[in-house]
């Protein structure tokens, strides 16, 4: 019994995978379908981000993105936006960190 | 992104300066709009410069307005700019344009055509037949097929028997070599004989100037004195003339072709292989996957279309199979007849053919041979220059 609820517990704490990524998974569709961000850092010079939702903070020292699940902040010097649109941003500049949470 | 920011530049851009406190939901307020921005620099913590394109801040206004953000124009760039500046000078630039199409048009045409290697035959004469196949002043330079031009040529002149055709950007040159040699004349001032081109039996003897050296019926041989220049007489002295006159005489022509007994013959099937090609300025791009034709036997059939200095070229492969096909007796004396009597009313007129006939036999190869002999009647005097020997005999003389 009490072997079962540590089970049952177990499960619960997992957060359950959303519908859109289990079908991503299955069908083995490109990643950038389902809504996870995708990040890319090229070299310490280049970072891009696909699939966020919004900027919250930018400034040349530190710049902070909205994803889906999380927020990604980035911080570094001469921080500038190369791009951005609808899902996609590439910050470049000197990056000295990213902190994911 | 890339694809994007290069239609954004043709349909230009603007850089903006923006200032204002809420710079963060201005930008979130833009992307959710979907207006691309790029080249974002932050200036300050209340200023900022980005670019957009011009489409996308017509959008941005109403968001400046809702985030209390002072906007503020750098610069306008694109495409678009430098079309208002163009637009005030439109003739230059349809000139600029029309200068260039035509000297595109122009290089693609012939414009000079030069005929070398003639000597008997005139320079017009030559034109005129190109003129009657589409070669000339102005006609599309892609449009030359080389091998009807030199087949019409030999064929329409008798003294041509080769013809070269090249191109030198607009200038195509025809160069022309000649059969036969241009006809030794002597001047009337210098003495000759008249002597036998060939041998011969004498039929007509006509003389004008100079001595017989020849009664009719005799027989004669290549190079012997027909008409003598030298005339002796008891009366006066030795005189030197410059012999005139025609003689006549009936020669020999003979020929032998052979023949095979059987031959191949084509037959088609039903399978075309097509490829095709985009030429420019002769250059071919092949649009077919490969450039082998799949067939062992096959006829080749091209068309072309061609537009200036572009040609698209289609190439049709029919392919046949070989069938040994034995020919009857009849039928292969025939032809073996009829291509040895063209041949001969190629040199001769027909009115000069005395008689003709066709030996046949065949040799160890099991072939046709035939033999046509032809008595024909022609002129057979050449003049002949005698004072160069009479003045080495004269040499040998006076040593003596």
């Amino acid at each position: 019994m009490a072997r079962k609820k540590e089970i049952q517990k177990g499960k619960e704490k997992e957060p359950k995978p959303s519908l859109r990524e289990i079908m991503t998974q299955a069908l083995e569709l490109p990643v950038e379908l389902s809504d996870l961000s995708k990040t890319t850092l090229l070299g310490n010079k280049e970072l891009s981000i696909q699939n966020f939702k919004g900027i919250i903070e930018y400034d040349t020292k530190i710049i902070r993105l909205n994803t889906k699940d999380f927020m990604i902040k980035i911080w570094g010097e001469n921080l500038n936006i190369k791009n951005i649109n609808d899902e996609d941003i590439t910050v470049n500049g000197k990056i000295s960190g990213i902190e994911l949470n | 992104m890339l694809f994007t920011r290069i239609v954004d530049f043709f349909q230009g851009y603007v850089v903006l300066y923006l200032e204002g406190i809420h710079l963060e939901r201005f930008l979130n307020m833009a992307i959710n709009e979907d207006i691309y921005l790029w080249d974002l620099k932050r200036l300050s913590e209340t200023t900022m410069r980005l670019k957009v394109s011009r489409k996308g801040f017509k959008r941005l206004r109403h968001l400046a307005y809702k985030t209390k953000t002072k906007v503020s124009l750098c610069g306008k760039y694109g495409y678009f700019r430098w079309r208002k500046k163009a637009f005030a000078r439109k003739f230059f630039i349809l000139s600029v344009l029309l200068a260039v199409v035509l000297i595109a048009f122009l290089s693609s045409l012939v414009l000079d055509i030069e005929v070398i290697g003639n000597t008997t035959v005139e320079k017009e004469v030559i034109l005129e037949k190109l003129n009657e196949i589409n070669l000339k002043k102005g006609v599309f330079r892609g449009n030359i097929d080389r091998d009807k031009v030199s087949n019409k040529l030999i064929t329409d002149l008798d003294n041509i028997s080769w013809v070269g055709i090249t191109e030198e950007g607009t200038k195509v040159i025809i160069e022309v070599k000649e059969r036969r040699p241009a006809p030794v004349i002597v001047p009337k001032e210098i003495p000759c004989h008249i002597v036998a081109t060939k041998d011969a039996v004498i039929k007509n003897m006509t003389i004008e100037n100079g001595d017989a050296a020849v009664q009719i019926g005799d027989v004669v041989a290549q190079g012997q004195v027909l008409i003598s220049g030298i005339v002796t007489s008891e009366k006066a002295d030795t005189r030197y003339l410059h012999a005139m006159g025609s003689v006549v005489g009936k020669t020999w022509y003979e020929e032998t072709v052979t023949n095979k007994m059987f031959e191949y013959e084509k037959e088609y099937t039903q399978n075309v292989h097509t490829k095709r090609y985009i030429r420019f300025f002769d250059y071919p791009i092949r649009l077919s996957f490969s450039d082998q034709v799949p067939y062992y036997n096959y006829d080749t059939q091209t068309e072309r279309k061609i537009f200036g200095f572009v040609t698209w070229e289609t190439n049709r492969y029919s392919e046949y199979t070989l069938h040994r096909k034995e020919r009857g007796e009849e039928e292969v004396k025939k032809q073996a007849e009829e291509m040895l009597t063209e041949n001969l009313y190629k040199t001769y007129d027909r009115e000069k053919v005395l008689s003709v006939t066709f030996e046949h036999s065949y040799n160890e190869a099991g072939e046709l041979a035939t033999r046509l002999l032809a008595e024909c009647e022609e002129e057979i005097g050449e003049a002949l220059d005698f004072t160069k020997e009479m003045q080495i005999q004269e040499e040998e003389h006076a040593d003596e």
